[in-house]
């Protein structure tokens, strides 16, 4: 069972505090859903050197051993869903798509269709769209992309570590399963990532 | 230090990481490939292989997570195969500007934030 404190940390004896207020831009109003994510890295100490310097990423990470670090405040927003959204209608019912609309941007060419379709979910509130930076907290598991289809596999620690934190969080910000997305699903990305994570 | 580190190493130390350095070769277009067929065409990804050639050029060589942090994962892409000093290689270019070249002992990544020409002007 763990806590939030005025901080927004969570403190349990599972995590471990190493906050970076470098990765942390203005307040996160709420938090409405959760975004696995895979660090391309090696081991955690180089994800947090990355930290010291850039302006992205994520809340928590968890470490291959299951080591889980909290690594920006829950009520800080980080930058860690990408640039352009996807959009949800078009991936899970086309029927709830505005489909003029849609018929014309799926016209354009494919850079300028992720720039419209973003345009357009950003019109609409959670859940009908995809979460945004703005109401969701990242977690990323250590893990190397390996070519233009995999990443590693989550190890068996990281993913009883990510069960363990993804119900904390759903109990904190009153989460449903559904609420929990991986990183490509929501954004234009390696589609390896975090494709063999597990929370349920 | 693995041959895809030393060579990234190498490349940054030259140009800013610019691949007009690398030496390639017999550049050749085999197929379009598209996961999303809908939304993701060959018109949007239309290049010869001298715009190939051109795109590599131009493109900045990359690492994995700058590929993931800074630019997008297009559904479509064409491939093909070059030499790369010496050695036959298999290359990737996406529609979202970016490219990744496969050979047998590494892989290099590439990203370009200044060739909407050719993708834009492609699907014209």
């Amino acid at each position: 069972m763990s806590s939030i404190d005025s901080e927004g940390m969570l403190i349990s004896d599972r995590v471990e505090l190493r906050r970076f207020q470098t990765i942390e831009h203005g307040d996160l109003l709420g938090v409405r859903a959760l975004v696995i994510h895979q660090t391309d890295a090696p081991t955690a100490r180089h994800t947090f050197n990355g930290y010291l310097s850039k302006g992205n990423g994520a809340h928590f990470l968890i470490e291959k051993d299951g080591a889980i670090y909290q690594t920006a405040s829950v009520k800080k927003r980080c930058y860690h869903v990408g640039r352009y959204l996807r959009s949800k209608c078009l991936a899970l019912d086309k029927a709830t798509c505005d489909s003029r609309q849609v018929q014309s941007i799926q016209a354009l060419t494919w850079t300028l269709q992720i720039r419209a379709l973003d345009r357009y979910e950003r019109t609409k509130d959670y859940p009908e769209r995809y979460p945004m930076n703005a109401d969701s907290l990242g977690i990323e598991l250590v893990g190397k992309h390996l070519d233009a289809a995999r990443y590693e596999e989550v190890t068996a620690m990281q993913k009883q570590s990510l069960r363990w934190l993804v119900s904390e969080l759903h109990g904190h910000f009153r989460l449903t399963p559904k609420d929990v997305y991986t990183h490509p699903q929501i954004s234009y990305k390696h589609p390896g990532e975090a494709s063999t994570a597990e929370w349920q | 230090m693995s041959l895809r580190s030393a060579l990234f190493g190498v490349c940054a130390l030259l140009a800013g990481c610019s691949s007009s350095q690398l030496d390639l070769d017999d550049i050749r277009i085999s197929r379009f490939h598209s996961e999303e067929p809908e939304r993701c065409r060959p018109s949007d990804v239309a290049l010869d292989e001298r715009q190939i050639a051109s795109f590599f050029k131009r493109a900045a060589l990359i690492d994995g997570r700058t590929l993931h942090d800074e630019f997008d994962w297009a559904p479509c892409y064409l491939e093909g195969t070059l030499k790369y000093q010496q050695t036959a290689c298999v290359w990737r270019v996406r529609a979202g500007a970016t490219g990744e070249i496969e050979c047998p002992a590494t892989e290099l990544y590439f990203g370009c934030k200044d060739c909407g020409d050719l993708f834009e002007g492609a699907a014209q």
